[in-house]
């Protein structure tokens, strides 16, 4: 062996171990005094060989004291459907108080004790103290362990692709590493979470060190993918050659505040970008929810994110990997271009972005159509809008300093907010102009809401016009010669005052002129409803139903002048996938509520979004299941949308006294916002 | 401890510059580094590689259905034609093929094997085959580089040589293994190596180290009952030779003795005065329910909500476990255990319990 040869072949790295080991001096000395005669001394490759496996020998022997192993008791056997490992595991040590950093995929069984062994065979009882749940780690404490050796972290700005990497672990005994050679293959993977390494791992060394040549530990390994996210992501690539380490930098750099206990999660700012795609480019805000920390640090959909934190984001790809890495907590500097200019908005990371809710602030729109403004038709009791002070009549002009022309930009103005904030309105009361800040609720979540008033009653003095539309009982569908539903339009209908519509789905063709029906419709006159009675064609609803009925709604809204915030379907048991697909599906669009009797709605996956408002309610009856529609009830709520119950005494559907009553209050307050 | 690391690392960037200093020295003073140097790689291993692939045959036999294939590997180990291999079905065939390094096609005759380490003696007719010498003082440790040659997949046909594989000894450990659901017969030591072995048609391949002895033979695809993941391991070649030559003499190798000789009564949680709590799935921890006065475990200060983790120094997972430990002691001796209470590990010894005529407490 010659320093010739380590030189050339192995590289700085051992050569540094190599001159420690000797002693510096010494090796100079050797170095010059020998130096002439190896010009033509070729070293053979069993020379580098015998260098490199001692090099390695020596990596493990400096880090082998930070190694400890870790075993479990009790636990479950499964997980995820798989056999889960109970074997020993690996841990490194990070502190000399006791900490241990490991894989959180030694723990997905759950384990009901930990233990930790320490090289020398001392066994100690080890406490879960905090996890990462961003990148797949677990903290263990163990107390009374003296002569702790933490591992001395790589610096992760030495660190090369191509240099050797070394994964080490003790998953049989306490006293023996297991190791697997190879290189450092990739850095910064998962915007920079991992280092990648070639070297073999399996379970065996989960939790354990990446060491390079010198004994330093680049990281903890842990099984990661870049698709999912469960518990045991990424265990199915071990021994694939495509390995994940933690460096251990980074686990140094957070201990700090992990060690005081807290479970680390991944950073969210709550916004959404222009593209999915991480090439696209340049990356632009394309939502920025109300609600969210992106929003509270006052940035808005548009904004181009030209760096975080100083580092240029020219592309979507860049912004997503910069937060990646951040856990929930810290915050961020997001510079943004903003009409020409610069900003820089402090962003709080938050560990989880609740779907979109709209807050109520209690007020039914007035049925006239103003030149400008909304006028209140109606306040809810004990709603946001009666602690602010707003009557009825008052006709709100703005919302924050934005001027309101009509309901939809109300509807707009107040989606801006979630509940708790609140809201500068600008009113016109009885010719004099004010400003009530109104301090937004939640939308109720149980029974419905009483206006204080009927918001929708006809007014006395409203005399019919002379030119409209037909009005009384009508047949109708969705083309000529295709009229399979029956249409009410109020007698009273005037096309300048507004209609709502409410289409009831029948399980099966109704007693058309019977009471109940009639009952409806003098209901509708006083709500001033349109109601479209329809029931399936054949013996169930098909899809078919659902563009058909789409199509006859068109039909009525231009020529009814239907307000689109008080357009509601029902639907009795067979037809609840039917209304759930009116309010959720790919075409759904135009309906506001949405509710069912005895039967639970479908629960989609997309979450409520700001701009589409939906009020579902669901009216369990005794033999359906309740479970499954107070399920459904959770789950949309979770979802942000409004969910409202009430539950019936009897089997009954829509023909039902008890639940026409219920329907009826919902509608009179469907509109409210 | 950051500062410590910082700490170390410019000691580390000092002595770095120390020796980029010496290494100047040393190229001054000797010929520049050139690419004649990649000639360094006139690696002696490289040449010799060819000699191994040649001492290796493939072996084709029953299988071929269901997923089971119908080849393995096997290492010469005799000019005159004796072959080592895993015991598998694949042997299973009147008509055993190996085929030699060079293509020549031998009919294989079974010649004896041993199920504990699952490997076969084969012999064919020929003379003058290259051969590995199995010996077992061909010891190999962590660590060190070895070359793995077998016909994974069955890939090599014909003449062409099997593949080979570099990779380093990543272990030496008792082998921990289960084939489906039953632990498998071998418990002794085993090479773990840090490359993929357990393919298809790997079996009965070489493990050489650097200076061409034959270290192990690569064992049949196994589950580890500790880590649930396939091993890639190898049996060591003092196991393989022994196990080899008990079959070339004709010899009946004694079963292992049993890993530990159970006592005739040894000891029982309820002996000892300990109600644990009910065990109502596979991994229900041991956590001690009751305590009966006046008994062995009371005496010794074990309490309720205490959690068993060791019987002696074995670990114990679960309730069963802990009965089977338990069993494994002489109940007429003091048994050792090791419980959790609140985050700290407290080591009791236990007095045999009280035998009389009544027996139990």
């Amino acid at each position: 062996m010659t320093l010739h040869a380590v030189n050339s072949r192995i590289g700085r790295e051992y050569v540094v171990r190599r001159l420690r080991a000797v002693g510096v001096a010494l090796g100079i000395a050797a170095a010059l005094v020998a130096g002439r005669g190896w010009a033509n001394d070729q070293p053979t490759a069993d020379d580098v060989t015998a260098l490199r496996t001692q090099a390695v020998a020596e990596a493990l022997a400096s880090a082998a004291p930070s190694i400890v192993q870790i075993e479990t008791v009790g636990g479950d056997e499964r997980v995820e459907g798989q056999r889960v490992a109970v074997g020993p595991t690996t841990g490194v040590v990070v502190r000399q108080d006791g900490l241990i950093v490991t894989s959180a995929f030694n723990f997905v069984h759950n384990p009901s004790a930990i233990l930790v062994t320490l090289p020398d065979g001392r066994r100690f009882a080890a406490r879960r103290l905090a996890s990462d749940r961003s990148r797949m780690l677990a903290l263990l404490k163990i107390e009374g362990a003296e002569g702790l050796s933490p591992a001395t972290a790589a610096s992760l700005a030495d660190v090369r692709v191509g240099q050797t990497a070394v994964a080490a672990g003790r998953p049989f005994e306490p006293d023996q590493l297991v190791q697997s050679q190879g290189i450092v293959s990739a850095l910064g993977r998962f915007g920079g979470k991992a280092l990648q390494t070639d070297a073999r791992v399996s379970p065996h060394h989960y939790g354990g060190a990446l060491l390079d040549l010198s004994g330093r530990t680049l990281g903890v390994i842990v099984p990661l993918s870049p698709t999912d996210n469960g518990a045991m992501a990424g265990a199915d690539w071990y021994d694939s050659g495509i390995g994940f380490a933690i460096p251990l930098e980074h686990v140094y750099a957070v201990l700090p505040r992990w060690a005081e206990g807290h479970d680390l999660l991944p950073g969210l700012a709550g916004f959404r970008l222009n593209s999915n795609d991480p090439l696209a480019g340049p990356p632009t805000l394309s939502e920025v929810r109300p609600g969210t920390p992106a929003r509270r640090a006052q940035l808005r959909a548009g904004d181009e994110v030209l760096a975080i934190d100083g580092q240029p984001t020219t592309r979507v790809g860049l912004v997503q990997a910069a937060l990646a890495r951040r856990y929930a907590g810290e915050t961020v500097s997001l510079t943004v271009r903003r009409d020409g200019a610069e900003r820089t908005a402090a962003v709080d990371l938050v560990d989880a972005i609740p779907a979109y809710r709209h807050p109520l602030l209690g007020v039914l729109p007035g049925a006239e159509a103003l030149p400008t403004g909304v006028a209140v038709g109606g306040v809810l009791n004990a709603s946001a809008a009666q602690t602010a002070g707003l009557q009825t009549g008052d006709v709100i002009l703005a919302v924050d300093g934005q001027p309101i022309s009509d309901r939809a930009a109300l509807e707009a103005a107040l989606a801006e907010h979630v509940a708790g904030e609140d809201c500068l309105l600008g009113i016109r009361r009885a010719g004099q102009s004010l400003e009530i800040r109104a301090v937004l609720d939640e939308a109720p979540a149980e029974g419905s809401v009483l206006a204080s008033e009927a918001a929708h009653a006809v007014a006395a003095d409203e005399k019919p016009a002379a030119a409209r539309p037909p009005v009384g009982r009508l047949r109708t569908g969705p083309e000529e010669g295709a009229e399979r539903y029956e249409l009410f339009v109020p007698e009273s209908f005037s096309p300048g005052a507004g209609l709502g519509l409410v289409t009831l789905l029948f399980d099966k063709q109704p007693d058309l002129d019977g009471a109940p029906l009639e009952a409806w419709r003098q209901a509708c006159r006083e709500q001033r409803l349109a109601l479209l009675a329809a029931w399936p064609a054949e013996e169930k609803w098909s899809p078919d139903d659902l563009t058909s009925l789409q199509t006859t709604w068109r039909a009525l809204q231009e020529r009814y002048k239907i307000i689109p915030a008080r357009m509601a379907v029902c639907a009795e048991p067979q037809g609840a996938r039917l209304a759930s697909l009116l309010a959720f599906g790919p075409t759904a669009g135009g309906v506001r509520g949405v509710a069912t009797v005895g039967a639970a709605l479908s629960v989609p996956r997309r979450e409520n979004e700001p701009q589409t408002r939906l009020w579902l309610h669901q009216l369990p009856t005794p033999t359906a299941k309740g479970k499954s529609l107070s399920d459904a009830a959770a789950a949309l709520e979770q979802r942000g949308y409004w969910v409202t119950t009430t539950a019936l005494e009897s089997d009954e559907g829509l023909l039902g006294d008890a639940a026409r009553a219920a329907l009826v209050r919902w509608l009179a307050v469907l509109d409210r916002l | 401890m950051i500062q410590h690391a910082f700490g170390c690392r410019r000691r580390r960037r000092w002595l770095a510059l120390l020796a980029a200093l010496c290494v100047a020295v040393l190229c001054a003073a000797t010929r520049p580094v050139s690419a004649a140097d990649d000639t360094v790689a006139a690696n002696s291993v490289v040449d010799r590689v060819a000699q191994w692939q040649a001492r290796i045959v493939k072996i084709r036999g029953a299988g071929g259905l269901a997923g089971l294939e119908a080849y393995q590997t096997g290492v010469v180990i005799s000019a005159e034609g004796h072959i080592v291999t895993a015991l598998s079905y694949v042997l299973e065939a009147d008509d055993l093929s190996i085929v030699a390094d060079d293509g020549r096609r031998l009919h294989g005759e079974l010649i004896g094997a041993d199920p504990q380490l699952e490997i076969a003696v084969l012999k064919v007719e020929a003379d003058a085959l290259p051969a590995f010498e199995l010996s077992s003082s061909a010891n190999v440790e962590p660590g060190a580089e070895i070359w793995v040659l077998s016909n994974a997949f069955g890939v090599a046909t014909g003449a062409e040589s099997v593949g080979a594989q570099r990779a380093a000894v990543a272990g030496i450990t008792r082998l921990r293994a289960r084939r489906g659901a039953f632990p498998t017969a071998y418990e002794g030591p085993v090479l773990l190596l840090d490359t993929v072995t357990s393919n298809p048609g790997a079996a009965g391949g070489a493990v050489v180290d650097r200076q061409g002895r034959l270290v192990g033979l690569v064992g049949k695809e196994l589950r580890s009952s500790l880590t649930n993941v396939w091993l890639n391991y190898a049996l060591p070649a003092r196991e393989v030779a022994e196990a080899v030559d008990a079959i070339r003499a004709g010899r009946r190798r004694a079963a292992p003795s049993a890993q530990q000789s159970l006592p005739s009564r040894g000891h029982a949680t309820a002996a000892l005065g300990l109600t644990l709590v009910p065990s109502v799935v596979p991994l229900t921890p041991p956590y001690i329910d009751a305590v009966a006065p006046g008994s062995p475990a009371a005496a010794a200060g074990l309490m309720p909500d205490d959690l068993i983790v060791l019987v002696e120094s074995e670990l114990v997972q679960s309730c069963a476990a802990l009965e089977t430990e338990l069993a494994r002691v002489d109940a007429g001796a003091p048994v050792q255990l090791t419980v959790r209470r609140v985050d700290q590990l407290l080591t009791v010894t236990l007095a045999p319990p009280p035998t009389g005529p009544g027996g139990a407490p």
